[in-house]
């Protein structure tokens, strides 16, 4: 029952590497590699790009760790990082392989978000098979809904942490969080309850 | 029970099931849903999703061997000396934009002359708001210390007939020391009748307040005119009848139970699983299976991977029964609901582990609706030893308040503590309380943020409170 602590707090490590001691990143390392691996690829949907940007970020995080404000957590600033050279790597490929919420869908005429503002409209839409699998569907997403997805999801932060996480406002997250989920079951299938088979138990 | 329309409640159906709601917020949704089955399989679908994100992005992880690794492919490209040379390199003097000043003529010392101003007026301002204590919401604990403290010496004032008023009417207590100083501004006309409270009030007042002062006086003969001071002008007593209510107040200024403190509370937990069932779910939610998993969900997401969650959710729940009703003549009830050490230790390790070992034990957190259906069965809590933090706990939790707790969760931490604990337990309990104590239903960001600093004066004060007490 008793919790044993014996982890030093992320300030003090960073103030540890600044004063030279090397593994004392590697401790900070190990500890947010992998939910900060999963934030990127989560939001990139390419494990290779997320490799180089996940060591991109924690060098990025090493170079400027005297920026660190050391009374504060170190996941939401390696989060930040993280979230940043995604976006702006996605930004530089223009892969376009996403849809964008204006985009129209050439055998509608309508956008995803005239589907998501009607909610009967779904029937009328043709399903599309290559969007059954979620992976699949999380490909089609906005960046912008990946990242708030996995961010609630996979990392289950709070509302507040993942406003400072992507600098937005609260309200933000929360309606954010809604239209991305709404898009996400959309691009799923129309039906209600798309997940019930994949749902695990602990 | 569809008053409700569904548009207004789906906007907030995302934050209901991930927990984040305010209390209110989260009543009336629940209330909502109760009634509504579409939200309620709106609802569900909308938590299912983020088991399947979950799922896929545990499918796409690429294993411990990756990550073995990656530490080191990380550090080889560090060039560390270079990033220390980087770090070495003195700071530069933060980019300050310049003001622009659309006139030109405007002389800089203009501004000199303002901030000057400006500075002074700050400083009187704070000279005099210094001596008003501020402590307006600390009261729900003092109020729950004294609630708990009455309840071991069962005090006549229970069988008040008027007791839910006088408890909702009762200003909360402030630490305004009980003296003489403070009347000057009790007989001010902005104290109102409140002020009369006092024997000097009752003497210098007019015939106006005769009744009420010429009963309180017998009544409460060593009150300080604190309890009703100023700070609460809107307490005002109706003539005649309500001099009832206000009469008997209820609880004693801080400053006066202070001495109370030094005799250590000893109450035992007493737990009654029949009356938590009723209590939990006092919503008149029954035993609708979709109701309960809308708690669940919410639950699952505050208590963390916490195996009792559910129990230890009834059990909270059960304890911030309403207050006015434990307030009154329901000591024992206070009791009752008080959770047990196994239940705050895994319910506060659930928390202080949160983070660190998210990553770790993600795998195992996923919605599981039917592990959590059946809470399991609370068993011989009854005899269990009464909570008490001990001092590593304590501070663990006031260190951990970078943690969002919510308030409710935070008072059910610092009321155990204060019922049962060491004095320095409840300061811990109390510090932590504060750093995670709001004012408009949303909980303080880490103690970084200036709000939380604004606090500390008061959480100083608490302590030296609690440390006055305890000599």
């Amino acid at each position: 029952m008793e919790q044993e602590r014996p982890e030093e707090r992320d300030g003090e490590l960073v103030r540890r590497t600044l004063a030279g001691d090397r593994p004392a990143f590697d401790i900070l390392v190990g500890r947010y590699q992998r939910g900060l691996y999963a934030l990127i690829r989560g939001i990139v949907r390419n494990s290779a790009d997320a490799d180089d940007l996940v060591q991109e970020a924690f060098f990025r995080a090493y170079r400027y760790l005297d920026r660190f404000d050391t009374d504060r957590n170190f996941r939401p600033w390696i989060f930040k990082i993280g979230a940043n050279l995604s976006f702006q790597h996605l930004r530089k490929q223009r892969r376009g392989s996403w849809l964008s919420i204006d985009a129209e869908d050439p055998s509608t005429g309508r956008t995803l978000g005239d589907r998501l503002k009607s909610p009967g409209a779904e029937d009328a839409v043709p399903r599309r098979a290559e969007y059954r699998r979620l992976s699949e569907a999380m490909d089609q997403l906005p960046p912008l809904y990946r990242s708030i997805l996995v961010l609630r999801a996979v990392h289950e932060l709070h509302y507040e942490e993942i406003a400072e996480t992507l600098c937005i406002p609260v309200g933000t997250v929360m309606s954010r969080l809604s239209r991305a989920r709404r898009a996400l079951r959309e691009l799923i299938e129309p039906q209600p309850s798309p997940t019930v088979e994949s749902r695990r138990s602990r | 029970m569809k008053e409700e329309d569904c548009a207004d409640i789906r906007p907030l159906l995302d934050a209901w099931i991930d927990g984040e709601l305010s209390d209110s917020a989260e009543r009336r949704v629940a209330r909502h849903a109760a009634g509504c089955p579409d939200c309620r399989e709106e609802a569900e679908s909308r938590s299912g999703i983020d088991a399947a994100i979950y799922a896929d992005d545990t499918a796409s992880d690429p294993g411990d061997a990756y990550f073995a690794t990656l530490g080191g492919r990380v550090s080889a490209r560090f060039d560390f000396g270079e990033a220390a040379r980087h770090w070495a390199k003195p700071e530069k003097p933060p980019r300050r934009r310049r003001l622009e000043i659309p006139r030109p003529w405007v002389p800089r010392f203009a501004f000199g002359i303002a901030g000057v101003a400006v500075a002074t007026i700050a400083g009187l301002l704070v000279h005099d708001l210094g001596r008003q204590p501020i402590l307006a919401p600390l009261p729900r604990v003092t109020d729950t210390l004294m609630e708990t403290r009455k309840s071991q010496t069962p005090v006549e004032l229970s069988d008040s007939p008027t007791g839910t008023q006088t408890a909702r009417r009762t200003p909360p207590p402030s630490v305004r020391p009980a003296g003489p100083q403070s009347l000057p501004q009790a007989v001010t006309p902005s104290a109102g009748p409140a002020a009369a409270e006092s024997d000097e009030a009752a003497k210098s007042s007019g015939n106006l307040r005769q009744d009420v002062s010429g009963r309180s006086t017998p009544d409460a003969p060593g009150k300080p005119p604190a309890m009703l001071s100023p700070a609460h002008p809107g307490v005002m007593p109706v003539e005649g009848s309500s001099a009832d209510r206000l009469a008997p107040p209820r609880e004693p200024a801080p400053v006066q139970a202070a001495p109370d403190l030094a005799v250590q509370p000893k109450l035992s937990v007493v737990d009654s699983p029949e009356r938590e069932k009723g209590k939990g779910r006092s919503q008149g939610e029954s035993d609708h299976p979709a109701v309960l998993r809308g708690d669940v969900i919410s639950v699952r997401t505050r208590f963390s991977e916490d195996v009792s969650g559910a129990n230890a959710a009834a059990r909270s729940s059960a304890f911030l029964a309403p207050r006015a009703k434990d307030a009154v003549g329901a000591g024992s009830a206070a009791n009752a609901g008080m959770p047990d050490r196994t239940d705050l230790l895994s319910f506060f390790g659930a928390f202080s582990e949160k983070w660190e070992d998210r990553m770790a034990v993600a795998s195992t957190e996923t919605l599981s609706v039917a592990d959590h259906q059946v809470p399991p069965a609370s068993t011989d809590v009854a005899d269990s030893t009464p909570l008490r933090l001990r001092r590593d706990e304590a501070r663990a939790l006031a260190d951990s308040t970078w943690i969002r707790l919510r308030r409710s969760e935070a008072r059910v931490l610092a009321d155990s503590a204060l019922a049962t604990g060491t004095l320095e337990d409840c300061a811990s309990a109390l510090r932590a309380y504060w750093a995670m104590l709001h004012r408009d239903g949303r909980p303080l960001l880490p103690a970084p943020t200036a709000r939380a600093r604004a606090l500390e004066p008061d959480r100083l004060r608490i302590e030296r409170l609690l440390r006055c007490a305890s000599r």
